[in-house]
């Protein structure tokens, strides 16, 4: 007899729908797993051998085939124990071949325990997909469920449990309390920020616009103080960005009290990544981790200058697109680059007060390692200096807060109404009069553009005046780091 | 052994013995003419060589009398299976007869106490 079960597998951080026949034929006690599985699948049969006999089911001793189908798609996950022992329950005439829209996910412990398992939001959806809309999963996954629409979960705790359910036609579906899509506001961490005026705004105005931004200065100045704190002024994610959020999360780690997304990420690996390690190779890299928020990367000159230019594609795009074994995935990476770095090794080039003590050469060197066209990325490149007094004015993150999500809701607003920014007449011909002058590139050129409307939202207003684009000039025109090179 | 156990044996040896004597004549009453008994090699060892018709089996024996440690056939492994293979290998290259197949099988004996043996036979095995 042949039986069938559906579940998933993650294919980059999307769910894809499986199938996986079993078939119990007469012959040696062998248990042959096939259709590509990985090496967590194939010691799943310990798992499922184990959990059948905690039910007091003898394990068949004869030759069980399963069948993983698609067998072209690479198959990675625990979460395959409880469709493989479903599968041979259902051969061994244990339980009733269960219905076509209903998927299993879940890891066995030895004892026939159901556990929590990574990634079953993407499970979930993409069984979803495939018209799988009634899903079997382990009770400490049931947060994660409820966050997908219009599909009945039945969470479990053991095996045993979930078998009678199915026996005794006690079946119903668990009805879960609606998420919630609260934030968490952060802002007041930017009191810890003492002077740094032009600093402070360039930042409100990269949150604001999610502007990509470079902080140089020498040390101790505040770079990456700034820059961390970015993270607590950005506008809060809306409910699809919260999702694709929550999927890459959950695609790492076990989440057993799954709390939504409440915020966008910030990750700041360290300058000692590899280059698979940002952009992702079998797992997504940083910069998928950092889909939707910020990726921070602190002391930037000291990262290999080829990791530094695999952000470039994904910079322009917001995806990554691999191929691995003949089989390509894609990655979203939609991200604002922060970077922060010394203009020179002593860290001083451009310093009112300290004297730099690097040649010329070691200075054009460091600043080096950043290319051109990387450098050309950041919309906003701010130097900061030491600040004058310790006792200068505190930031006030929630007022920048307050005016970034009034700039980002009428952003949305115009957008929703299919309506763009208007120019006074003035900027257009200043932004060309400047281009021409051969100042900047054309990206460039249309950063200045983009900076300029963030800066006028950030005023409430729909229409940039001449004054938006001079303040976008000074953030953005100039990039003393590349006049060094 | 245990102490429940009625048929005294000697030793493993003598309990093999009699599981491959149960097995002979099993496998006689089915028409299987038996060739050789334990037959072994530097690489390993068959039970039981016997053919009916045109085909010649070598046929593992596995006798028991208790399942507490498994069922006879859980007690072949894929690490028996080969030593069994080239065993065969040798039997075939020593052995001028000829055959149109040759198979590798499985019997095993499940005698519990005070109960009539059990067979359990099959006709071919892989790994």
């Amino acid at each position: 007899m042949i039986s069938k079960v559906q579940s998933a597998v993650i294919s980059g951080i999307e769910g894809q729908m499986i199938e996986l026949e079993t078939h119990i034929a007469n012959g040696m006690p062998n248990h042959v797993i096939v259709g590509l599985p990985g090496q967590v699948v194939k010691e799943s049969k310990e798992r499922v051998k184990s959990a059948l006999k905690v039910m007091g089911i003898r394990f068949p001793d004869t030759r069980i085939t399963q069948n993983l189908y698609p067998a072209y798609l690479r198959k990675e996950g625990a979460h395959l124990d409880l469709p493989m022992a479903v599968g041979i329950l259902t051969c061994m005439g244990r339980m009733n071949q269960a219905d076509k829209r209903f998927g299993f996910i879940g890891e066995l412990s030895l004892e026939g325990h159901i556990r929590p398992i990574k990634g079953a939001l993407s499970l979930i959806e993409g069984m979803k997909h495939a018209g799988i809309t009634h899903i079997v999963l382990p009770e400490g996954n049931l947060n994660e469920g409820r966050y997908v629409d219009s599909v009945s979960l039945y969470p479990f705790q053991t095996l045993e449990a979930m078998v009678a359910a199915f026996e005794s036609d006690s079946l119903s579906p668990c009805t879960p309390e609606n998420p919630s899509f609260e934030s968490i506001i952060q802002a007041e961490h930017f009191r810890d920020v003492i002077g740094q005026e032009g600093a402070v705004r360039a930042a409100e105005i990269a949150a604001a616009g999610f502007h990509n931004i470079l902080f140089s200065g020498p040390p101790g100045s505040g770079k990456t103080m700034i820059a961390r704190r970015l993270i607590g002024i950005l506008p809060p994610p809306d409910r699809d960005e919260r999702v694709e959020i929550a999927k890459i999360k959950s695609a790492f780690e076990v989440q057993e009290n799954f709390e939504y997304a409440s915020n966008r990420p910030l990750r700041a690996p360290h300058h000692t990544l590899t280059r698979a390690g940002m952009i992702g190779s079998l797992l997504p890299g940083e910069v998928t981790r950092a889909h939707r928020g910020i990726l921070l990367l602190d002391e930037m000159a000291e990262f290999r200058s080829d990791v530094l230019e695999s952000l470039r594609e994904p910079l322009s795009t917001g995806w990554v697109n691999l191929t691995r074994h003949h089989h390509a995935v894609r990655f979203p990476a939609r991200f604002m680059l922060v970077g922060t770095m010394n203009p020179c090794p002593c860290g001083n080039y451009f310093s009112e007060d300290v004297a730099c003590t690097c040649t010329t050469h070691a200075v054009k060197k460091y600043i080096g390692k950043l290319s051109g066209p990387m450098l050309d990325r950041f919309d906003l490149n701010i130097y900061i200096d030491r600040v004058e007094t310790p006792r200068g004015a505190r930031a006030d993150g929630n007022l920048m807060r307050l005016r970034i999500e009034s700039a980002h809701a009428l952003r949305k607003e115009m957008e929703k109404a299919g309506t763009t920014m208007s120019y006074d007449p003035e900027v257009s011909d200043m932004a060309d009069r400047y281009y021409e002058k051969g100042k900047f590139s054309m990206r460039r050129y249309k950063k200045l553009l983009a900076l300029s409307e963030t800066i006028a939202l950030l005023d409430q207003r729909t229409r940039v005046q001449t004054s938006d684009f001079y303040e976008a000039y000074a953030f953005g025109g100039q990039n003393r780091l590349a006049e060094v090179k | 052994m245990t102490n429940e156990d009625t048929k005294a044996f000697k030793n493993k040896r003598a309990v093999g013995s009699y599981g491959e004597t149960l097995a002979t004549n099993y496998l006689k009453e089915k028409g299987f003419v038996c060739l050789k008994r334990n037959f072994y090699t530097r690489y390993g060892e068959i039970d039981l060589i016997c053919r009916k018709e045109e085909t010649l089996y070598f046929v593992e024996v596995k006798y028991r009398r208790t399942l507490k440690y498994g069922s006879p056939r859980e007690a072949v492994t894929p690490a028996k299976y080969k030593r069994m293979r080239l065993a065969a290998g040798q039997y075939l290259s020593q052995n001028n007869d000829s055959y149109q197949a040759v198979r590798f099988a499985f019997l095993g004996i499940l005698e519990r106490n005070g109960e009539e043996p059990v067979y359990d036979w099959l006709e071919s095995i892989e790994f």
